[in-house]
């Protein structure tokens, strides 16, 4: 539930769910999650529970936490100094920052793709195959049909399969930020952690990005940033209205942009904000 | 509270666009109901060049109605309309569409009215009046409560249909007695039926309005039940 905030407005509101469950039920719980950058509190006793299988978009006008919460997924928050927790976030009914938890194990069950695509300066195949090297994986034959089952899954293969050998840093934009998704996917995560990943895409690439995603769904629990917010109705199920470190409204991504609940959710998806 | 929650939009031109909406959809409800209470006068006073004044107009409502289109369809392409403006935008569609069919209903209600007019009268006209009134109500209910954003008055609206309804059927079991009693007046009831069905498919129109309305403030429907008028509680005998 939203905590109270003294002289924001935002007194009276408490989460709005409407969620859209999955077949799978949720497998990412969020429980009265809370962070401190210091004494800044970014986040304010947010919970939500992410479906399996399934795609969850976090809007919201910046600054709002989108980023914070999606990096406190995978505990990439954690290199930050005076960073502060409280609440929880269980995978699979396990906290992932409870003590003794190995935080390179749980990374290794979440990909993520940033804004910007970040390819390895080193050739398209090893990019791919990097997180399975990584675990040990020393196979020739198991690294090459792990990379073409990942780039066939990113789409990005019928473009790359004679090029397997350049570097990556030549592909082009979109085709770079693909080949960080097969990265991401290769070992076979359970969760994808998306960042803004079309914000440095032009229109076509976005559309292959986008189509990607509704392939991939199914096969990962997707949760993405996006300050597009056609992108967010176009590419989730569930869409989640953060804003001032709060989870305003979560629910279907269809009533939340059709019908949503709180005039503060519906203010922002219309533009009517501020 | 409203659909655009008294707040106005971050971008003004989209503001304006939505407003001329508002603007066009209510000029056109003005237009249709005006035809249908001139076609209307035109019955009750015999007025020929009346009826054919009330045909003219059509074009006009026929160019509203494209013109409300064409903005909505724009709005669509262009913003991207989400929630309330998206709801606003689909009921403009479909409000415009069901008065442009009001328009035509009351030139086709002229036109029952021009070939009465070269007979002799039938008969006083008791029932159409009332029928008349009944259904100009809810058109002119039906556009209040598209601009005063009322879900209540739109329920009231689509519960009112039954009236209408039971009117025409009176009506046309008054004529049909006429009929019977000399085939000579045959002519007269069956012109007089159309447009007692024409005012009967109006008020229809007048509450598909009201449902839109309502959806467009809401964002759903209610129970069916909602739209059957209460009755009140049966007295024991």
């Amino acid at each position: 539930m939203a905590a109270a905030a003294p002289g924001l407005g935002l007194e009276m509101e408490e989460t709005v769910y409407h969620v859209k469950e999955g077949a799978e039920g949720a497998n990412l719980e969020l429980e009265n999650f809370c962070l401190w950058y210091g004494k800044a509190q970014a986040l304010h006793g947010i919970g939500m529970k992410v479906q399996k299988g399934i795609v969850t978009a976090l809007i919201g006008p910046s600054g709002c936490g989108k980023s914070t919460l999606l990096r406190s997924i995978n505990r990439m928050n954690d290199l930050i100094d005076g960073l502060s927790v409280r609440g929880s976030i269980r995978l699979d009914g396990k906290d992932i920052n409870a003590p003794g938890v190995d935080v390179i194990k749980l990374r290794k069950r979440m990909g993520m793709v940033f804004q910007k695509p970040n390819p390895f300066p080193m050739s398209v195949f090893e990019n791919v195959a990097y997180p399975l090297r990584v675990d040990g994986v020393r196979d020739r034959r198991m690294l090459a049909d792990a990379c073409e089952r990942a780039l066939g899954e990113a789409a990005l293969w019928e473009e790359v399969k004679d090029r397997l050998q350049e570097n990556a840093l030549g592909l082009s934009g979109g085709q770079q930020q693909r080949l960080c998704i097969a990265r991401a996917i290769a070992s076979d995560p359970d969760v994808l952690l998306m960042d803004e990943p079309c914000s440095a895409l032009d229109p076509i690439a976005t559309a292959r990005i986008e189509e990607l995603i509704a392939r991939l769904r199914g096969h990962f629990t997707i949760v993405i940033v996006t300050h597009n917010m056609q992108q967010a109705a176009r590419v989730s199920d569930n869409t989640a209205f953060m804003y001032l470190g709060r989870l305003i409204e979560y629910g279907g991504t269809n009533e939340i942009f059709v019908n949503p609940r709180l005039p503060r959710t519906s203010d922002y998806i219309t533009g009517r904000f501020g | 509270m409203s659909i655009a929650g008294g707040k106005t939009h971050t971008s003004s031109d989209f503001e304006k666009e939505l407003a001329e909406l508002r603007r066009m959809i209510l000029e056109l409800g003005a237009k249709v109901e005006l035809m249908t209470a001139k076609g209307m006068e035109s019955l009750f006073k015999r007025d020929s060049s009346l009826a054919e004044r009330v045909m003219s107009w059509d074009d006009e409502a026929d160019a509203l109605n494209a013109g409300i289109n064409d903005l909505c369809l724009r709005m669509m392409a262009l913003r991207q309309p989400t929630a309330g403006d998206l709801r606003l935008i689909l009921a403009g569609v479909k409000v415009a569409s069901s008065l442009e069919r009001i328009g035509d209903l009351a030139v086709n209600i002229t036109e029952r009215v021009l070939e009465l007019n070269e007979e002799a009268p039938l008969k006083p006209y008791v029932e159409l009046p009332r029928m008349s009134e009944a259904t100009r109500l809810m058109l002119r209910e039906s556009l209040d409560s598209f601009v005063k954003e009322d879900a209540d008055l739109a329920i009231k609206v689509v519960r009112s249909d039954d009236e209408v309804d039971t009117m025409n059927q009176q009506l046309l079991r008054e004529l049909l007695t006429y009929m019977m009693e000399d085939a000579r007046n045959i002519g007269r009831c069956q012109r007089l039926i159309f447009v007692s069905k024409y005012l009967e498919r109006i008020a229809d129109h007048a509450s598909g309005v009201a449902k839109t309305v309502y959806f467009m403030i809401r964002g759903g429907f209610p129970p069916k039940r909602a739209w059957k008028k209460q009755l009140p509680p049966k007295r024991l005998a």
